[in-house]
């Protein structure tokens, strides 16, 4: 896995006179995805480039230096990933006459972009970010895979558009004003991470996910507005549900074992060894069954445990290893190691996040073992229905529908959070019901972090904020749908949360983490079996994984790999929420306070502090400001 | 064994020791543990025998149940052990009164084959009298709870504590190009044990002997049921292709172990089955049904192969697998010697020390819909 980079002239002015210099900023930013080398393309005129710093997992030899040429020296690649059908894609190029210098994939996608131009990206398997410049044509192509595993940010700054895999490497072009943008602060409050659009940095996107931009160099753009970027998508998870051939039961627990299998068994290719992230659920289990019933290397596991034993699962962790035969290193975390850690977790996060901190641990421990490479359970319980927003999110959807219906429905509803006694899971309720709910709502309710409200008055708001999930065009009324939930799941939490601070927290420690849950294969096997695991959750997966483990007591009810941040905020970790509230804050301090006492009162989720408080923490790590609020810019404007 | 005064007393109950089968077999492999568990929790192990005339270090009664209810009783009287461990669910009821005398830390060790179906009231009473249900595997302890009503957090894995019984050959592995692929059986031939799916290996081989597979197949163990699978041999046209031993020495049997490729054995109803761990001990894949205990101890594709169905075209579909890959069955082989440190007597041990030297259980009913998160895990130390 490596970190891209790339700076291409918009206009026809002279452009920057220090591209070199602003590049190899950029590159040394991100030298922790990829220590193994580093390469920079300057172009012949000078006024702009690619970056690259490069973590060798397949080819490790020169021949993969980034970035690449093409034969005739006039197409550069600069790239970020893994593909899984390489070799396949490598013959079909060569029947049509390309040659090959190394073994790696790069220079598949460099040809396959001499071959198929944009038609690349939906031929490719795998978790890709890349930047092709067309010296000829004088174009740039930027692309990301399917689900968008692999980061790709850019902005437009004067006459120059940037692009990287990281929102801090765009910073350190020099060419990004260090302000945060305020709504992506306010999304990552209500949601626990920042919208896949925008980015915690005003004028900074995301490329989306499934998704490629042209752009040429030769288009006169003056403006800081990344709009002028011509995204268009090669394909849809909805367009997939649409498509989809369902499996008949009868030959659904073959097939899924059989898709299961290939699908890891493509994901372990590597000239170096393949680890996994191990704990006690269905899906990492699954995981270190398929991966030893495709190969008689050694595997190592890796898992973090904690002496709170509710959390737990080192024990059944290491039980799995056992029976799998793998090779398991084991580590125990504790609030002192997290609370001394805490500067160099956020120093890893690209973008805040209320998650990522077991990420972190979990990577840390794998690439102190040795690992470059580990598979990760990531993406089942979005594609087969394993979390519980998948019967919650259509009732409450009903729900908010009906008493949006009633005079002053919401208004009651919104009084129901301020009264004490009222359970937790009500209260929240209450306080996300809006008028007219949308079927985006009862999601953003279900998953939402803080209030609309709370966050207003955090930001010292005078109005109400909205609560839109903007990325996701859904229609309302497919949210009874499971499908619609698991499109909901994959584009929002997924994609912001889960995928991103595994990007980050795996790169810091210079380790790739596959997901084979989210191959294209696995994920035709999805959309083909809805109708099962929509009645039992992860059905096919269930079904596969069968056959690999004792006949027994029914799986535990689904716990999720989650550090004790409840009591460690309660206890060893309470200097933090103190810290805060002594601290300049970048939060309304009376607001903070009335948060701080609903947690120790258990009227707030301990995420709901955590927040704020990695918010504050990555905002002074970054030296990022938090920008005036919207009406304050335009009046000032 | 001594009886010490200062040490305190772990009374074990046993329906045979010695003999032939998997239920002796995992009794004297469970006294060796307990014995070292003993060592570590300063505790003395008595140990009585209801059908073994005699055994070593405790005390035999020749199927002579009144004696062996009055000396267990008497003994229980006179010095009130510590803890017990019944180690048959027909002698359940004495879990009543050891409760009675006030033993709290009653342990009752379950075979699946015997809990599977639902018992009478007493036997029941008495179960949910113990403070623990020691199983043999995932599946005694499935059966434990969905039969007996006893709550996942009162049951316990008890590993089997594996020591190979025969004695070591070298094994081997080759290509096969000058010879067909051996395949071997161990099991009692009894008509009372018709599932142990000697009858599905026959036609197995039948089927991939017309498909032109080169095999030879052994068949070692007798019982009443013999004559029926050498007839269904001649049916099937296989008299030149297998060879039914009968009961062996454990000289001949290790023998037969070391130089066969495969060892097979489809059993529906196997609680553990430790002739696939005597196979595994000489780096043996294995081919076996998914059913019963069995997938505690041979992991799919790991070890061996299982198969969903007891029918000849599933175990034979797994056998011509093998037989076709060389290296499938080397990576299984080498899988299967080091899958058992799972079954170590050190294992058993520390899972026997665990049992004992934890609390008794509160009692209780469990109800499938109701799984209380913490099933699956060691048992809750609540002070009883």
């Amino acid at each position: 896995m490596c970190g891209i980079a790339g700076i291409l002239p918009l206009g026809e002015s002279a452009g920057l006179s220090d591209v070199r210099e602003r590049l190899g900023a950029m590159v040394r930013a991100m030298r922790h995805r990829g220590p193994d080398d580093t390469g920079m393309y300057i172009a012949p005129d000078g006024r702009g480039g690619l970056g690259n710093t490069r973590l060798a997992i397949r080819d490790l030899s020169p021949a993969g230096h980034m970035p690449m040429a093409s034969a005739d020296g006039r197409t550069w690649i600069t790239y970020n990933g893994e593909i899984y059908n390489a070799a396949e894609l490598r013959g079909e190029l060569e029947r049509l006459g390309f040659a090959f210098r190394s073994t790696g994939d790069t220079e598949v996608i460099l040809n396959g972009y001499l071959a198929w131009g944009v038609e690349l990206p939906i031929r490719l398997n795998g978790i890709f970010a890349f930047a092709v410049w067309d010296e000829t044509a004088r174009t740039l192509l930027l692309s990301r895979d399917r689900f968008g595993v692999k980061p790709l940010y850019y902005a437009s700054a004067g006459n120059d558009l940037v692009f990287a895999s990281e929102v801090r490497a765009l910073l350190a072009s020099g060419l990004i004003p260090r302000v945060a943008d305020r709504q992506a602060v306010e999304h990552y409050l209500m949601f626990g991470s920042c919208p896949s659009g925008r980015t915690i940095i005003a004028g900074v996107s995301g490329l989306p996910r499934a998704s490629y931009a042209s752009v040429a160099a030769a288009a006169d753009v003056s403006r800081h507005d990344s709009a002028d970027v011509d995204v268009k998508e090669y394909w849809s998870q909805a367009g997939e549900f649409a498509g989809a051939d369902p499996i008949p039961d009868s030959e659904l627990e073959e097939r899924a074992r059989e898709t299961f299998k290939v699908a890891v068994h493509s994901q372990m290719a590597s000239d170096v060894p393949v680890g996994l992230f191990l704990s006690d659920g269905t899906d990492s289990t699954a995981l270190a069954a398929f991966m030893r019933a495709t190969t008689g290397s050694d595997i190592r596991s890796v898992t973090v445990g904690f002496d709170e034993a509710r959390f737990d699962e080192s024990d059944r962790s290491r039980s799995t290893a056992d029976r799998f035969c793998l090779d398991h290193a084991e580590r125990r975390i504790g609030p002192a190691e997290v609370l001394d850690s805490l500067p160099e977790v956020i120093a890893a996060m690209d973008q805040p996040t209320i998650d990522g901190v077991n990420t972190y641990f979990v990577s840390q421990t794998a690439a102190q073992s040795g690992l470059k490479v580990a598979l990760a359970g990531l993406g089942a319980d979005e594609l087969f229905g394993g979390y519980r927003t998948f019967a919650d999110v259509p009732r409450v959807d009903r729900l908010m529908r009906q008493v949006s219906a009633l005079p002053f429905g919401p208004e009651g509803g919104r009084a129901l959070a301020d009264i004490p006694g009222v359970p937790y899971r009500w209260r929240k309720l209450g306080a996300w019901l809006t008028e007219g709910a949308s079927g985006t709502d009862a999601y953003a309710a279900v998953r939402g972090v803080l209030s609309p409200r709370r966050v207003a008055s955090l930001l010292g708001e005078p109005k109400a904020i909205s609560a839109s999930l903007d990325s996701v065009e859904l229609n309302g009324s497919l949210i009874g749908n499971a499908a619609a939930v698991s499109l909901l799941e994959s584009s929002i939490y997924m994609h912001n949360q889960l995928l991103r601070d595994t990007d980050c927290m795996a790169m810091a420690h210079s380790l790739e983490v596959r997901v084979p849950y989210l191959d294209a294969s696995t994920s035709r096997l999805a959309v083909a079996t809805v109708g099962a695991w929509s009645q039992s959750a992860k059905a096919p997966l269930k079904l596969a994984r069968s056959i690999y483990f004792p006949i027994g007591l029914p799986d535990k009810p689904k716990q999720g790999f989650t550090f004790p941040f409840d009591p460690w905020l309660r206890g060893p970790l309470r200097p933090l929420v103190q810290q805060l509230t002594a601290a300049d804050v970048v939060v309304s301090r009376s607001a903070w306070v009335s948060l701080v006492n609903d947690f120790d009162h258990g009227r707030a989720h301990w995420s709901h502090v955590w927040a704020p408080i990695v918010l504050d923490r990555w905002l002074r790590e970054n030296d990022v400001s938090l920008g005036p609020r919207a009406e304050l810019a335009s009046a000032a404007a | 064994m001594t009886e010490s005064p200062r040490r305190r007393a772990v009374d074990v109950l046993l329906p045979q020791v010695g003999g032939l089968g998997g239920i002796p077999q995992y009794n004297r492999q469970l006294l060796k543990a307990l014995g070292l568990a003993c060592d570590e929790l300063d505790l003395e192990p008595r140990v009585f025998s209801l059908n073994d005339a005699n055994v070593t270090g405790g005390r035999g009664f020749g199927r002579d149940k009144g004696r062996f209810v009055s000396a267990v009783v008497g003994g229980a009287v006179a010095r009130r052990p510590h803890s017990v461990i019944i180690g048959h669910v027909n002698l359940a009821p004495l879990a009543l009164v050891y409760r009675l005398l006030g033993v709290r830390r009653v342990y009752l060790l379950a075979h699946l084959i015997e809990i599977e179906r639902k018992l009478g009231v007493v036997s029941r009473l008495a179960i949910r009298l113990c403070s623990s249900v020691l199983c043999i595997s995932d599946a005694t302890r499935l059966a434990v709870v969905t039969h007996q009503g006893v709550r996942p957090e009162r049951t316990r894995l008890l590993q089997y504590a594996f020591e190979p019984s025969a004695p070591r050959t070298a094994s081997e592995f080759g290509d096969l190009v000058d010879r067909p692929l051996r395949l071997l059986s161990v099991a009692r031939m009894e008509s009372s044990e018709g599932y142990k799916g000697i009858d599905t290996t026959l036609e197995a081989v039948a089927l991939l002997k017309a498909s032109g597979v080169d095999l030879e197949y052994t068949v070692v163990g007798d019982g009443d049921d013999r004559r029926r699978l050498g007839r269904l041999c001649v049916n099937l046209g296989l008299q030149d292709s297998v060879r039914f031993l009968g009961a062996v020495s454990y000289e001949v049997l290790g023998r037969e172990y070391g130089s066969c490729d495969v060892f097979v054995l489809p059993s529906s109803r196997e609680g553990l089955g430790i002739v696939y761990l005597e196979a595994m001990s000489y780096g043996k894949p294995v081919v076996a049904l998914h059913a019963g205990g069995v997938a505690d101890v041979v992991v799919h594709e790991t070890n061996g192969l299982l198969v969903s169905e007891q029918t000849a075209e599933a175990v034979g579909a797994a056998i011509g697998r093998l037989a076709k890959d060389a290296s499938l069955r080397a990576r299984l082989g080498e899988r299967a010697t080091a899958g058992l440190a799972r079954f170590s007597l050190a294992a058993s041990t520390v899972s026997l020390r665990d049992a004992l030297g934890g609390c008794a259980v509160r009692r209780g009913r469990w109800r499938a819909s109701n799984v209380p998160p913490e099933h699956g895990c060691p048992i809750p130390e609540v002070a009883g």
